[in-house]
């Protein structure tokens, strides 16, 4: 059960070397032993998206990831989105269209949600809503979620637009 | 549609006010209390029945456990409504001799690691004697229904009929 294994996590272009139990979550490694904190454990079993994160270009739940099995992998967390000063796109429109307020669910909406428009920023309102679904809030109740992940999709299409 | 109505000069109440906070918390540097540094961990050892009495809570040896029979001097979670004519009913901060739903905390385990803490709230033993449970509301009306908090009879916290001065004439003119 002790027993523990080296691993290395990259995050956000960061390589961090570290020794964990197999048993460790991949949320935990990343907030314990990488001090990136601004991913966030809400329910711990794969329900409300807080702890999404984007692993190999996969967006996933890393409360249900161990952290040996991301070893060696990209991983982007929230801290890893913002370039300098300058905020992601769809950063500055939870801001702009009031998308937070506790603010605790946020980093897991923005990594699904950049993860989606990466793929495809032409989402349909329907694709959107179902993407979103599968994460929590507690405090907005939604509807200012879903107008600065559109918002933010059309500033994307606007800025690939040749 | 209908516009805003303007805001009177100097009330914050229909203005829109710039957040400070924003600019952190999307950018993950909030700070939670789960992100501050910690000298303990807590794990909570939960209920696995919908209503039952509590016969034994029994901590595995070496654990710093902690049940509600540590925390008499702490009062319970007691709603202060003066408006209604209703029954406080006392919440628990961990449930002393009944269990009134599923995840109710029952102890707390302290250790110097989340995977201890977990570890040791693993191996805590509780027994409950189940009781009829009831799930739904409507259930929970019927005459002989099990009683969730003793002081509630039938069921019932609250009675109320509540209409907003106006409402009749808005309703008149919708």
């Amino acid at each position: 059960m002790t027993d523990k294994i080296d691993i290395t996590l990259t995050i956000n272009g960061r390589a961090h070397a570290l020794q964990v139990e197999p048993r460790r979550t991949l949320v935990d490694a990343i907030r314990d032993q990488c001090g990136q904190t601004g991913t966030h454990i809400g329910c711990e079993h794969g329900v409300c998206g807080a702890c999404t994160i984007i692993v190999d270009d996969q967006a996933v739940r890393s409360c249900l990831m161990f952290a040996v099995q991301a070893d060696g992998c990209r991983i982007r967390t929230v801290e890893g989105l913002a370039d300098g000063d300058t905020l992601h796109p769809l950063q500055q429109a939870f801001i702009t269209h009031h998308g937070l307020q506790c603010g605790f669910c946020t980093p897991g909406f923005l990594m699904l949600a950049v993860h989606a428009l990466e793929r495809n920023p032409n989402l349909s309102d329907d694709e959107m809503l179902d993407l979103l679904s599968s994460n929590l809030c507690r405090c907005t109740g939604y509807q200012n979620i879903v107008k600065a992940v559109r918002s933010a999709a059309a500033e994307l299409r606007q800025s690939k637009a040749p | 549609m209908t516009r805003p109505v303007a805001p009177q000069a100097r009330t914050w109440v229909g203005r829109p006010i710039r957040r400070l906070e924003d600019a952190a918390l999307v950018r993950g540097r909030g700070r939670y209390t789960s992100d501050l540094p910690a000298a303990l961990w807590v794990r909570f050892v939960r209920s696995s029945v919908a209503s039952g009495h509590i016969l034994r809570i029994t901590a595995p040896a070496g654990a710093h456990m902690i049940t509600a029979a540590d925390l008499e001097a702490v009062q319970p979670i007691r709603p202060m409504l003066h408006k209604f004519n209703y029954v406080p009913i006392a919440q628990p901060i961990l449930a002393r001799e009944v269990v009134r739903f599923v995840g109710e905390p029952l102890a707390a385990v302290l250790a110097s690691s989340p995977d201890a803490a977990e570890d040791l709230a693993d191996q805590v033993e509780v027994e409950i004697e189940s009781r009829p449970a009831v799930a739904e509301a409507e259930a929970a009306l019927a005459p002989g229904a099990a009683l969730v908090h003793a002081e509630a009879t039938g069921n019932v916290v609250v009675t109320a009929q509540v209409k907003t001065p106006g409402y009749d004439a808005a309703a008149a003119a919708a």
